[in-house]
């Protein structure tokens, strides 16, 4: 038994250690509300600016692109039950074309958002 | 991931394997550490992104 035990555990830590593309999103999308809401709340001249140059236009894409992470992981995540009652983010079967489709759309979805981010951070000097 | 665990269980497993052959029992520190990362996988799973969770982080 105590044999099997270091290997079961580096096969249990492999695989726990392996960030699956949902929750990479996730937490990109969790970590890019805190920071954009931090510069919203230093910068209310930006309130209700969609567009255009500057600080005010490049948060206004960098809010519009974790919106739109949002929207893919949410479509990955999207099973037939997803949105009743909790139900948890449930990936499409990687048999299907439609996982390779929404997969690479979500890593899309979360380099673009990274960019924004970049973009942002640029501005905000 | 709880590295700082992991280094503990990896520490402890040595014991734990110096133990075996020596034919001590299995040190409870090991066990401890066992647990301990067991229930921060658990915590760390128990996020479910649910529909609820990625609409909250709209705006």
């Amino acid at each position: 038994m105590l044999f099997f035990f270091p290997w079961s555990l580096a096969v249990c830590l492999f695989i726990a250690g392996c960030p699956k593309v949902e929750r990479t999103a996730y937490l990109t999308a969790t970590g890019a509300k805190a920071f954009l809401d931090s510069v919203k709340s230093a910068h209310p001249e930006c309130s209700g600016v969609l567009a255009g140059p500057g600080l005010c236009g490049t948060l206004a894409r960098a809010t519009a692109a974790k919106d739109l992470l949002i929207d893919a992981g949410e479509v990955y995540c999207g099973s037939r039950d997803f949105g009743h009652g909790g139900i948890p983010c449930t990936p499409p079967d990687k048999k299907t074309t439609a996982y390779q489709i929404a997969y690479d759309k979500l890593s899309s979805a979360v380099t673009a958002y990274k960019q924004a981010e970049i973009d942002l951070k640029g501005a905000m000097k | 991931m709880p590295y700082e665990m992991l280094l503990s269980l990896g520490f402890n497993l040595g014991k734990a394997l110096v133990a075996h052959f020596t034919k001590a029992e299995l040190p409870q520190e090991l066990i401890d550490a066992a647990k301990n990362l067991v229930d921060a996988i658990d915590k760390h799973a128990k996020d479910r992104m649910t529909l609820e969770d990625w609409e909250a982080l709209r705006g």
